[in-house]
């Protein structure tokens, strides 16, 4: 081999060397990159109706209580749809960025029935359910928000019951009951921050 | 190929059986302060132990896996296993276990012949372990016992070092207690009395159990003095009939509930159930992990642990106590629930663990208050509200004695089963860390603080923690 080529050969093996540590850096980095999360919500359908105030129980991890705050929103003439578009709303600030109760991607209330003078029957999605976080206290938060803010705003509505796709759940994640009915009107109820 | 089909079945009930059976072997453990049970695992037909279960009730003890590494640091004391390997390396020495270590889902398993060669580079103090009876014993701890008869009254009175509390049934000719909770000792071997109604008694020890069978030529009634450290087996005394004082009936089981339990077979109730004041049931188990607290910790062990260290902390105070699972098992919450009301507990608490903020938070069961019938059945879904006055009471103390250690504590209602379905006080508890961190609700001085209140609490509520007319009274 004449000098000239060994020099060729020197100069190839430093650039595939190089060339892969380059290609190496550049894998390393794109698995840094953070996954670009999808929005699965569903698109709702634009809320025809008058505005109006309304008063939402908004949980608190920090202090494990429920916040009473009032918001202004359009609501739908009809009672359930009424009912189904103020828990949405409730459930638009647990999937803020720095919600103070998070809830998983993707969960929804797609119905609400309102069976009886007194009952309220809230269908949630699956991702309700299944990317809820487990304890008493978050589980337990999310369930009184949504029963106290139905019974804040359907007067003589106090027995509510979640369910999942259209079917009763034991738990929520493993700890709160949703097979029972809430009774907001059941003794003591879950602590409210003044 | 009718015959080939039933070959099939005979073989897979055989199987069934099998790996039942082998589910149920357990290792009591008995400490001068606690006893607690962890399951025995087959593995290559060698009996093998999850450590961590072993030494969690015994102090600060974590474990995590680095590839095929068991990394455990228990009071400080770093040890290194390796999975398939007998080498192992514990408080930088090395140690020969008997058969090679097995990491099973993340859980480090010794065999249990090397249990006690682990445990003595870990634990300080004597041990003795009864291999084939799966009892182990820690620092001493150990109940003695005489046996004295009274030929005069055909009575034979047995003496224990300590308060005793068997489980106690008879069958013809036979009275046999079973001690599973207490470290009874005795040589084995049958001693033969010349008497006619006390006939011999025979001591033995098996599955994690010490039993003791006394062979009688007429029924006999075993009765308990001088606070369970005497047991007193006489013949039954001649009584005239007499109606039974009215007492509230417990809950009536749900007649469609596909998961609720079967009644107790009559069989079953003969038999003498010793009564514990509280039931404890670590929330979670089996199939069913809970709360994934951290990467490797699961709600399910949390619970188990801190009700074990809670059971001692009742048990100093003189509260007898009992576990609804003592072991990795699953229950269904109606089972928890029918068991708790068969047990007729003073107090019922179900523990669980959680990481949303700090501290201890106590729950009473969020239903609608009834007043209490006696004689009534009680429904079943509803059955806490006949007794919420007494559990709010009771989650009142429990809740002063926390805040008094300035632990951060707070009190809510919760919709949680089977809270609902108890006949008795009962609360819900779910421990958070001390701090930020999660791996606090593993400390052992964190535990012993937070579980020491929880006693005080029971021990000192102020009402009455059973509400119906003609039930027992308070713990005081």
């Amino acid at each position: 081999m004449t000098p000239r080529a060994k020099i060729a050969l020197a100069v190839l093996v430093i650039l595939v060397a190089a060339m892969g540590y380059y290609a190496f850096r550049l894998k390393r980095q794109a698995e840094r990159l953070p996954i670009r999360a999808f929005d699965t919500r569903p698109i709702a359908p634009p809320i025809s109706g008058p505005t109006e105030r309304v008063t939402l129980y908004i949980a608190s991890d920090r202090d494990g209580m429920l916040h009473r705050q009032d918001a202004a929103i359009p609501v739908p003439g009809d009672p359930s749809e009424r009912a189904r578009q103020i828990l949405r709303t409730l459930l638009s600030v647990y999937l803020e960025k720095n919600s103070p109760h998070p809830l998983g991607s993707g969960a929804d209330i797609k119905y609400v029935f309102l069976v009886k003078p007194n009952m309220a029957i809230v269908d949630a999605n699956a991702a309700f359910a299944d990317t809820h976080r487990s304890g008493i206290l978050v589980e337990q938060l999310t369930v009184a928000s949504i029963a106290q803010t139905l019974a804040a705003n359907l007067p003589g509505t106090i027995r509510i019951k979640i369910l999942v796709e259209g079917k009763e759940r034991e738990t929520l994640a493993g700890h709160a009951d949703l097979a029972d009915f809430y009774d907001t009107a059941a003794g003591e109820q879950f602590p409210v921050a003044n | 190929m009718k015959s080939w089909n039933h070959v099939v079945a005979i073989a897979l009930a055989i199987a069934f059986l099998t790996a039942t059976a082998a589910d149920d072997k357990r290792l009591s453990i008995y400490t001068p302060q606690s006893f607690y049970g962890v399951s025995v695992l087959d593995r290559d037909g060698r009996e093998y132990v999850p450590l961590l279960d072993v030494l969690t009730p015994l102090g600060s003890a974590t474990a995590r896996q680095d590839g095929d590494k068991w990394k455990l640091r228990f009071n400080n004391i770093d040890s290194e296993f390796k999975n398939g390997k007998k080498k192992a390396q514990l408080n930088r020495k090395h140690l020969d276990l008997s058969a090679p270590f097995v990491i099973d889902n993340g859980r480090g398993l010794v065999p249990l012949q090397s249990l006690l060669a682990v445990l003595s580079r870990l634990v300080p103090g004597t041990m003795e372990e009864r291999e084939p009876a799966h009892r182990l014993f820690i620092g001493g701890a150990a109940t003695q016992f005489t046996a004295e008869l009274q030929p005069a009254g055909g009575k034979l009175v047995l003496h224990f070092s300590a308060p005793v509390n068997p489980a106690i049934s008879t069958e013809s000719g036979k009275l046999r207690m079973i001690f599973s909770r207490e470290p009874v000792v005795a040589p084995a071997g049958t001693q033969a009395f010349d008497d006619k109604v006390i006939r011999g008694a025979n001591f033995s020890e098996h599955d994690g159990v010490a039993e003791l069978l006394i062979h009688t030529g007429a029924p006999v009634l075993a009765s308990f003095s001088d606070q369970n450290r005497t047991i007193t087996i006489a013949p039954v005394p001649q009584v005239h009939a007499q109606a039974p004082a009215p007492s509230p009936a417990p809950p009536s089981l749900p007649p469609t509930s596909p998961t609720a339990p079967a009644p107790v077979a009559p069989e079953a109730a003969q038999v003498a159930h010793p009564r514990a004041t509280v039931v404890i049931d670590p929330g979670h188990g089996g199939d069913d992990r809970g709360a994934a607290l951290s990467a490797t910790l699961a709600e399910k062990d949390v619970t188990l642990a801190w009700a074990r260290r809670l059971r001692a902390a009742l048990e100093q105070k003189g509260i007898p106590a009992t576990l609804l699972r003592d072991a990795d098992n699953a229950l269904t919450s109606d089972q928890r629930a029918a068991i708790a009301n068969a047990a007729r507990p003073l107090v019922f608490i179900t523990l669980h663990a959680g990481t949303t903020g700090s501290g201890v938070r106590v729950y009473t069961a969020h239903l609608g208050e009834s007043a209490p019938r006696a004689g009534s059945f009680l429904p079943w879904d509803t059955a806490q509200s006949a007794f919420l006055d007494g559990s709010r009471a009771l989650a009142g103390s429990v809740v002063a004695e926390i805040t008094r250690r300035e632990i951060p504590v707070a009190s809510a209602p919760v919709l949680l089963r089977p809270l609902n379905n108890i006949a008795a006080s009962a609360i819900a508890i779910e421990i958070m860390p001390p701090a930020a961190d999660v791996a606090g609700l593993t400390s052992a001085a964190y535990q012993q603080t937070v579980c020491a209140a929880i006693a005080e609490g029971i021990a000192g509520s102020s009402k009455p923690v059973v509400s119906p007319p003609g039930a027992p009274g308070g713990l005081r």
